[in-house]
């Protein structure tokens, strides 16, 4: 990759890792804050074999040039060691600050919990800086402003840094016209490189995986989430969110007191400290809406609150409301929910 | 087991947010901060340095609390589990904002142990200013192998064995100490009660705070904070009415519009 | 007054207070006719009685009948004074019991839910604890209130001055502060049901200061405001000698204020040294006054298997198996690792265990004379199978259970024995009831059945008023 007078940010997809929605967002919203940093963008898809339209979303998304990376060896959910060793061989050459035309230079990551691993682990093996998770980055003489959330979504603030190279992760975007990518369409060359490694790849210690007992469906890219506080009470209220899921087609979430007290998995925790989640809608039970809550659900989803308490903040968050005890209008609702299907 | 500790806690959200300094150098700089407790993940971390103890009664804990500045009632409640060492450490908030100048700062702190480090735990996220890069910088800057978001440790032969879901796998990752894991919170390390007795030797404890001076050069600056006060529906919340029976008709006809749309 | 330029409200009487005590006398009041004004200081009701275990002391009730327990008002009365050490004053005892059965029978019309559960607990031969949820039975009490039409509650309105029409006189108005806005309530009557002082440290360490180191829990606005408006009248107290704390509060944890109460059925009371130092049948109240002379205040109790599934989910001061599930109680499948858990030396805790086994065999406790479970309730049992519970106790100052001077229709009266005239107090505000130690389920039981005395009272004193005021027109 060579640099054409524009400096270039980096943006390291995951192929494996995000869907192909997920990805197009990511490089959406990479390339919106590249063009105010006044750059283009270089996307790095890595996988097992990420497919070609990995490649035609990232384009089609505003990335101006594409690596399409692929090793066999890799593992899949992610072992960060392995990215980390092949990211390593490729990174320090591209962040160079001729490739940056004299800026800082930026490497991006989707904000997850391996994106916020690498983003750390590179910046640290680079002598780099870790900007952490930003709602927007811009230039700034040179270095860069960019914009966060801090003391649990209470706060936002804008962070200046003129030394590089810096790595931050950034949520996806819903790219305008994201459905309709042209999958027959012809990439030009000139525009994706291809890189098929088989190199030797370390791994820390030994793991071993097992598939959880229970398989639920995913956070991410689900169209409706469900989700409970500490007012489900415990393990059997959230088996009856569990039955409205199912009977909507949605994903389960949870709050993080839900978490903590062991009703809902880790991975399924929405908030500040949690999952950042997109559905078209939330429907919200017995959840309080804290402000570390709500800054894990996407501004445009359109929340149903369902809460004992009418003075609970949650309501002036939500669009629709019932105040009603869950224990009393779930299984009307459910028993409802299953006549109609 | 030699056990480490990070520890920062996070501002009580019973308080207001505090008013970030743009200038620290500026004088009356250390304005009033809301009181800190521990964060969901200071406290999974803790949890589980306690249940290695539990299992190993050799295990030794030691803490480092940091803070700018360090509360001493973080310090107390902390020391009220009975640890070997609880220590206060104070960085300047600038730091706060850059995970490499922090991390330098631990890494600085550790150089200067003298005993073997077997473990070092820290929380997923690092009080309120981190998104959870700091326990992977921190990693590198100690060059240990890093494990994120662990949910439970076991000390096995020798060896560590952290346990971790991502979505529908179980992770199960055997490591040679050293190593650092970040720390989630999960129902295996819900924080336990101190007892009695050892909250009323808390409380007569002293605790060595270090000061270390500016540290390595923060890299980040703050330019500018705002309270957020929006919220997120101005149109107002459109309110279900009714008994029960007619709150569900309602709802599960607009859910059902909503499914198929 | 009015030049300060403060509001100018009247009634025919003012209930001040909206816990348990001020509802029931609002509602008992308005059911015979009487227009009230009740005004509660926080911005929520409830207070103390919301907070509380929610445990009613009756006798005779149906729930016992179902139960197979016999129990009557006479047993009740014994089981009161001795209790209370015969230190408590007579009338009182028999205005309680008098009204207890009625009084029981007119919360569940009122629509307030008693759990079918009964258990016996402090003071008490024979179970009589009838269980509620507090918090709930206030708002159903508060509801038929404002049903009633006759009933005006104002919230964040707390009461300053009792006003008396000159020297000696009858109360006549109350000087209140509305959401900051002074104000001046005209009243023919004044219910005090203000609750007690628990959140006054200052007040408390100067009657109880071995209780320095204690939990307080009970309502925040709990601070003797009520009292000290009365005192300024010249009203007399008792039993403030009597304040003690209640064994069983974990000590840590905020969320569950109430006591866990596993002594009542079979659990000893061990130091942190791992020694027993108490008669565990003992009320509550004793076992708080040697709890606090422990180290740090701290102990705990010791149980095992069987004692463990005694426990009821439904009875909050035996809600064993929720506290396990909170991680609030300590399990292990043997004494030593529980000694090890609670950091307690294990040789003394096992001869300690051994030595009240041994007792239990005997029919003796040689140490401290336990004879029952609880009170004249239940055979001791031995605590010998796996796995073994520890539950961290302190004592916790729920309420002060002390304070004015009233006569059986909750007149309160001065120090020279003269009734304050316009002036009836209710609830947890007064003294004299329970004496040297409580029942369980008296205060709360207290609270509804005098509560409704002196709205009885009062209607009858506005009845009179009106009817003089009638034929002297």
């Amino acid at each position: 990759m060579e640099s054409k007078g524009m400096p270039a940010i980096h943006v390291v997809v995951l192929a494996d890792e995000l869907d192909r929605l997920e990805a197009r967002g990511f490089v959406a919203a990479a390339t919106a804050m590249a063009v105010s940093i006044g750059a283009t963008v270089d996307a790095l898809i890595i996988g097992v074999a990420p497919g070609e339209m990995y490649a035609k979303d990232a384009v089609q998304a505003g990335a101006g040039r594409v690596a399409l990376i692929s090793h066999p060896a890799l593992m899949v959910p992610a072992h960060t060691d392995q990215l980390l060793a092949l990211l390593e061989d490729v990174l320090p050459q591209a962040m160079t600050p001729a490739q940056s035309g004299g800026h800082v230079s930026l490497c991006l990551f989707h904000a997850d919990a391996v994106g916020e691993e690498l983003a750390a682990r590179l910046a640290a093996r680079m002598d780099g800086t870790a900007l952490g998770r930003c709602s927007n980055i811009e230039g700034r003489a040179g270095g860069l402003r960019v914009h966060k959330s801090v003391f649990g979504g209470r706060m936002d603030v804008a962070l200046a840094t003129d030394a590089g190279p810096c790595f931050a992760v950034i949520r996806s975007i819903k790219a305008a016209g994201a459905d309709a990518t042209d999958d027959s369409a012809r990439l030009s060359d000139e525009a994706v490189t291809h890189f098929n490694l088989d190199d030797t790849l370390p791994a820390i210690g030994h793991i071993s995986r097992n598939p959880s007992q229970q398989q639920r469906k995913r956070l991410e890219g689900a169209r409706i989430i469900v989700s409970g506080g500490r007012g489900m009470e415990g393990p059997d209220g959230f088996l009856q969110l569990q039955q409205l899921a199912d009977a909507l087609g949605a994903a389960l979430g949870g709050s993080l007191p839900a978490v903590d007290a062991g009703w809902a998995p880790v991975s399924h925790q929405v908030g500040q400290s949690g999952k950042y989640v997109t559905p078209e809608l939330y429907v919200a039970v017995a959840l309080s809406g804290t402000p570390q809550h709500m800054a894990g659900i996407g501004p445009d989803t359109d929340i149903v609150a369902i809460n004992s308490d009418e003075g609970a903040e949650i309501f002036k968050g939500a669009k629709t409301g019932v105040v009603a005890d869950w224990k009393e209008l779930l299984p009307a609702l459910i028993r409802r929910l299953d006549q109609a299907a | 087991m030699n056990i480490i500790l990070f520890i920062s806690g996070i501002a009580d959200s019973k308080w207001p947010p505090p008013t970030l300094q743009l200038d620290p150098q500026a004088a009356g700089a250390a304005a009033a901060a809301p009181p800190k407790k521990l964060s969901p993940f200071d406290e999974s971390a803790l949890e589980c340095a306690l249940k290695i103890r539990d299992a190993d009664a050799q295990t030794r804990i030691s803490v480092f609390v940091v803070g700018a500045p360090v509360q001493e009632s973080l310090l107390r409640a902390i020391a009220s589990f009975r640890l070997d060492h609880v220590a206060g450490l104070t960085v300047v908030e600038p730091e706060l904002w850059d995970a490499r100048s922090l991390a330098r700062r631990f890494g600085d702190v550790l150089a200067r142990q003298t005993e073997t480090i077997d473990l070092v735990l820290i929380g997923r996220e690092f009080g309120d200013f981190d998104d959870g890069l700091l326990p992977p910088y921190l990693a590198e800057v100690l060059r240990l192998p890093f494990v994120g978001l662990v949910q439970e440790v076991r000390c096995d032969a020798g060896e560590w064995i952290f346990f971790r879901e991502r979505g529908d796998i179980e992770e199960r990752i055997r490591v040679r100490p050293a190593a650092l894991a970040s720390i989630t919170n999960d129902k295996r390390n819900r924080l336990r009660f101190p007892l009695m007795k050892n909250i009323a030797a808390a409380k007569k404890a002293a605790f060595v705070v270090e000061n270390t001076g500016p540290g390595s050069e923060a890299r980040v600056r703050l330019l500018s904070s705002s309270v957020r006060t929006v919220s997120r529906q101005q149109d107002g919340c459109r309110m279900l009415a009714g008994s029960i029976e007619a709150q569900a008709e309602e709802l599960s006809a607009f859910l059902l519009s909503r499914v198929k749309a | 007054m009015n030049d300060t330029g403060a509001e100018r409200i009247d009634t025919p009487l003012l209930v001040v207070g909206g816990g348990l005590a001020g509802f029931s006398a609002a509602l008992e009041a308005a059911n015979a006719g009487v227009s009230v004004l009740l005004i509660e200081k926080m911005d929520a009701i409830g207070g103390s009685s919301a907070m509380s275990g929610g445990c009613l002391a009756f006798a005779g009730t149906d729930i016992q009948r179902a139960n197979g327990v016999e129990d009557d008002s006479e047993l009740l009365f014994r089981d009161l004074c001795e209790v209370g050490q015969f230190d408590n004053d007579e009338a009182l005892v028999r205005a309680y019991v008098q009204n207890q059965l009625s009084t029981y029978e007119w919360l569940r019309a009122q629509g307030v839910i008693f759990s079918p559960a009964l258990e016996a607990s402090a003071g008490q031969s024979v179970p009589r604890v009838h269980t509620v949820d507090p918090a709930d039975m206030v708002r159903v009490l508060a509801a038929k209130c404002r049903a009633s039409g006759k009933v005006t509650v104002m919230m964040s309105t707390s009461a300053e001055r009792l006003v008396r029409s000159g020297e000696g006189g009858r109360v006549e108005a109350v000087v209140a502060s509305s959401k900051g806005r002074p104000i001046v309530i005209h009243a023919q009557c004044v219910i005090l049901a203000s609750g007690g002082f628990g959140r006054n440290t200052e007040m408390v360490h100067r009657f109880a200061p071995q209780y320095d180191n204690a939990v307080f829990v009970g309502g925040e606005g709990n601070v003797g405001d009520g009292l000290k408006m009365a005192w300024r009248l010249g009203a007399d107290v008792r039993d403030m000698a009597y304040i003690k704390g209640t064994y069983g509060k974990h000590p840590v944890d905020t969320t569950n204020n109430h006591s866990c109460l596993a002594v009542y059925k079979g659990a000893i009371a061990v130091s942190q040294e791992g020694r027993r130092f108490v008669d565990e049948s003992l009320s509550y109240k004793l076992l708080g006054d040697a709890c606090m002379q422990q180290t740090d205040g701290a102990t705990y109790q010791i149980f095992d298997q069987p004692i463990f599934a005694g426990g009821d989910d439904r009875v909050r001061i035996l809600d064993f198996g929720r506290r396990l599930e909170e991680g609030l109680m300590y399990k292990a499948d043997s004494l030593e690792a529980l000694a090890q858990m609670i950091e307690v030396p294990f040789e003394i805790l096992r001869d300690t265990i051994a030595t009240y086994n041994g007792y239990v065999d005997a029919g003796e406790d040689a140490d401290f004379g336990r004879r029952a479970l609880v009170h004249n309730h239940g055979a001791l049992v031995r605590i010998e199978t796996a796995p073994f519970y520890a539950y961290p106790s302190t004592a916790a100052v729920f309420g002060t259970y002390c304070g004015l001077y009233i006569d059986a229709d909750m007149h309160v009266l001065d120090v020279f024995g003269d009734s304050i005239e316009g002036l009836l107090a209710a609830g947890e505000i007064v003294g004299g009831f329970h004496g040297g130690a409580y029942m369980t389920g008296s205060s709360l039981g207290k609270a509804a059945i005098f509560g409704r005395i002196a709205a009885r009272t009062a209607a009858n004193s506005l009845q009179r008023q009106s009817q003089s005021a009638g034929s002297s027109a």
